[in-house]
């Protein structure tokens, strides 16, 4: 049997192996060693100075903080020294920026204008805001409840127990309310309700939701924490259990926080983040718009309608124009041109039978007479045009005779049967707007003679001289102050009544009628009687002389003066020759 | 900034809603007293190193027939018991009050005696007040109608409960 072999006393004199390997690495001669990784120390860090810093980083975020003093330091120093350079490498960088946001402005501007053109001026946002007037709510509002299915506020997070909030977020355009009373009330109220309703005491009845006519309050329950959501329309099942798995996602996070919460919300404010996903909206899905056939069918007979009944009312507009044009007509006078309505006009006129034919002038002018309630009365125009028509109805039975209507004048040119010339000038005088007829270019003929001239009538021979002499009683003859001399302009006077006389004498030959030629001198009252007695009887023998001259039979023409006349009114300037002719009937 | 709980106890016509009235420009009406038993209100307090901020649960009157919500107190930091110094009677009621109030929360308490501007029924030094104070945190005497210690009350309390917190 073999002795076990002593086991080996510890000599506290000998240095165990690892110590005496960090004496040589650290000890007094470490130099040896550090010395050479020293020489090379510069390599070693480089190779890993990049993944040192990557490493330490993302362990404790040391790194930046560390460097955030010296790269301040840096730069401050960098922009003293060198500022000229920096400016210029940033200068291209700053233009981006500006030019980059003065775009980002214009867009949002832009949008921001569009926005509120179709909220303001689209009838759709005409009839919104009187909807909202009605309702008593805010035009955005009205709006947002259009617009969205659901819109969520505010979201509050309250403390369970206490019913203070710890946090709160609400939609940008919302008019934040006072959380802290809201959250404390809200909790009020729910221990209100499950106080009041619970049947068995120990068992705790919550709220679930506040809801009101287009607003819902959801409520969400957790062990320490309740997550409020003040929500417009009606929120979907989807998002009451969004907001279920926030908030157990918000006791995960802030489980210590919740846990020894002594009323510092400060370490709250850090559940924004989460709160903000609960400020979820939704639009409202556009139904499938129907198209409204009925509405279509009344506005397109309606607007058919107004088209034709405006067209009507246009053309009738028109015609009523163009019947304003008949004052112009020469006969017409239009006294009432009314539009009694789409197609009917009521016309009352004056019309002179002579002038054109309504019927004609509707004709001309291509108007529906049809459209016009006539109410026509009949009146003398005086219109020359009128006075011509008058005069040319009574020459249409006369050969040979031109007219001209002159201011009421009418100047008759041509020749007429004698026996019929006094019947037509007074049948001219006695129209209506003639004041004067002249006949100095009217000449008198005899009826051409006839073989059966012996068996003319008698007395249609007797009533033609008795016609033709009546002339004569117009014919007169003017001599200057204390002349007996006859003018070249009498000697003219005198040969119309030389060849007057000539054709009587014709007829009155064939009737076997004995007529003479009366030539009768005056004179003024101008000087004494005597003087005047002789004058007057010189200017008479004056013509007689002339008209022998011409041809006249002495035998056929008596001579005499009468003096001066006892006429008030002539008897200063009454210089004249007259004329008659006297005849004696078989 | 902390937020503390702090509610308002005492019988009917003690002046707890002056009190309050006094002290903040709530945002609620008043109805909700008679409708849910409490009405909440708002009041940041300064002290002088921090500021607290006061909700105030301002609960309806009670009596020792008709008890409190205890649900109300849950979660309060603190409250105030408030008596009317011109009855007795409403002595009597707050020492009621506190007990029904230390069966649901061991926050601490301040006894507050009101109306302290018309003619008292007791004293600092009654006997029944000695016993009664030994279970608030303080007693302070105060007037609704004169303003008179309102602010210096919630004051106190709110030097007391920053003091608290920060042990």
């Amino acid at each position: 049997m073999t002795e076990p072999a002593p086991k080996p006393k510890q000599d506290d004199s000998i240095e165990p192996p690892i110590e005496k390997l960090r004496h040589i690495l650290w000890g007094e001669n470490s130099e040896k060693i550090t010395a050479p990784v020293k020489q090379n120390a510069r390599e070693l860090v480089s190779d890993v100075i990049t993944e040192a810093l990557n490493d330490r980083q993302a362990a404790d975020k040391s790194v930046d903080k560390v460097l955030q003093p010296v790269v301040e330091t840096a730069l401050e120093r960098s922009l003293s020294s060198h500022s000229k350079q920096i400016i210029d490498k940033l200068y291209p960088l700053i233009g981006s920026l500006i030019r980059k946001s003065v775009s980002a402005f214009i867009n949002d501007f832009l949008e921001k204008t569009n926005t509120l053109i179709e909220n303001s001026l689209t009838p759709k946002s005409l009839i919104w805001r009187i909807s909202a007037w009605r309702s008593g709510i805010s035009f955005s509002q009205y709006v947002a409840s259009k617009t969205f299915s659901f819109r969520a506020k505010q979201i509050f997070l309250i403390h369970r127990e206490t019913g203070l909030l710890l946090h709160t977020t609400t939609e940008q355009s919302y008019a934040n309310v006072d959380g802290d009373s809201v959250s404390a009330m809200l909790t009020a109220i729910n221990d209100f309700v499950s106080d009041s309703f619970s049947e068995v005491k120990q068992e705790e009845q919550n709220l679930a939701q506040i809801k009101t006519d287009n607003f819902t309050l959801l409520i969400k329950l957790g062990p320490s924490a309740i997550l409020a959501a003040a929500v417009e329309g009606s929120p979907p099942e989807s998002y009451s259990d969004m907001l279920q798995i926030q908030l157990e996602a918000l006791h995960k996070l802030f489980y210590r926080e919740l846990d020894k919460f002594e009323g510092d919300v400060e370490p709250f404010s850090n559940s924004e983040s989460q709160l903000r996903e609960c400020l979820q909206s939704q639009l409202k899905e556009e139904a499938p718009q129907k198209k409204p056939w009925y509405a279509i069918a009344i506005v397109g007979t309606l607007f058919i309608w107004l088209s034709i009944s405006g067209y009507q009312w246009s053309q009738t507009l028109h015609i009523s124009n163009q019947l304003d044009e008949l004052n112009n007509e020469p006969g017409y006078v239009v006294q009432d041109n009314d539009v009694k309505n789409t197609n009917q006009i009521a016309l009352s006129i004056l019309q002179d039978p002579a002038a054109q034919p309504l019927e004609d002038w509707l004709k001309n002018r291509a108007i529906d007479p049809s459209s016009i309630v006539l109410d026509q009365k009949s009146y003398i125009s005086l219109h020359p045009e009128m006075i011509s028509k008058r005069v040319s109805v009574i020459l249409s039975s006369y050969d040979n005779i031109s007219f001209e209507v002159r201011e009421q004048n009418v100047f008759l040119a041509g020749e007429v049967d004698i026996s019929k010339a006094s019947n037509l000038v007074r049948r001219i005088q006695n129209l209506p707007g003639i004041t004067h007829v002249d006949q100095t270019k009217l000449k008198s003929k005899l009826p051409p003679l006839t073989n059966n001239t012996v068996n003319e009538n008698k007395d249609m021979l007797s009533n033609l001289i008795h016609l033709s002499i009546e002339k004569f009683n117009t014919y007169q003859v003017s001599f200057a102050r204390a002349s007996t001399d006859l003018t070249p302009d009498t000697k003219k006077i005198v040969d119309v009544i030389i060849s007057d006389y000539q054709k009587i004498a014709a007829i009155a030959k064939r009737a076997n009628i004995k007529i003479g030629l009366l030539v009768i001198g005056t004179s003024d009252a101008v000087g004494p009687d005597k003087n005047n007695q002789v004058i007057s009887e010189k200017r008479a023998n004056s013509i007689l002389r002339y008209m022998l001259s011409q041809g006249l039979n002495e035998g056929s023409v008596h001579a005499t003066g009468i003096g001066e006349l006892n006429i008030s009114d002539l008897n200063s300037e009454f210089r004249k020759a007259l004329f008659n002719v006297v005849y004696f009937p078989e | 900034m902390l937020n503390k709980k702090i509610c308002m106890l005492g019988a009917s016509g003690v002046g707890k809603t002056s009190l309050v009235k006094k002290f903040v420009d709530g945002i609620f009406s008043e109805k909700y007293l008679t409708t849910i038993g409490v009405k909440v209100d708002k009041k940041v307090v300064e002290t002088a190193n921090d500021k607290v901020q006061f909700m105030l649960w301002d609960i309806e009157g009670t009596d020792r027939y008709c008890g409190f919500n205890p649900r109300y107190l849950r979660g309060a930091a603190a409250y105030l018991v408030v008596v009317d110094k011109t009855r007795s009677q409403s002595l009597i009621d707050g020492d009621e009050i506190r007990k029904l109030a230390e069966e649901v929360t061991d926050s601490p308490a301040l006894l507050i005696l009101n109306k302290s501007d018309l003619e008292p029924m007791f004293t600092l030094d009654d006997p029944q007040i000695k016993q009664l104070e030994q279970h608030f945190i303080a007693t302070i005497e105060t007037s609704a109608k004169t303003g008179k210690n309102v602010e210096y009350a919630f004051h106190c309390l709110a030097e007391h409960l920053i003091c608290s917190s920060e042990s």
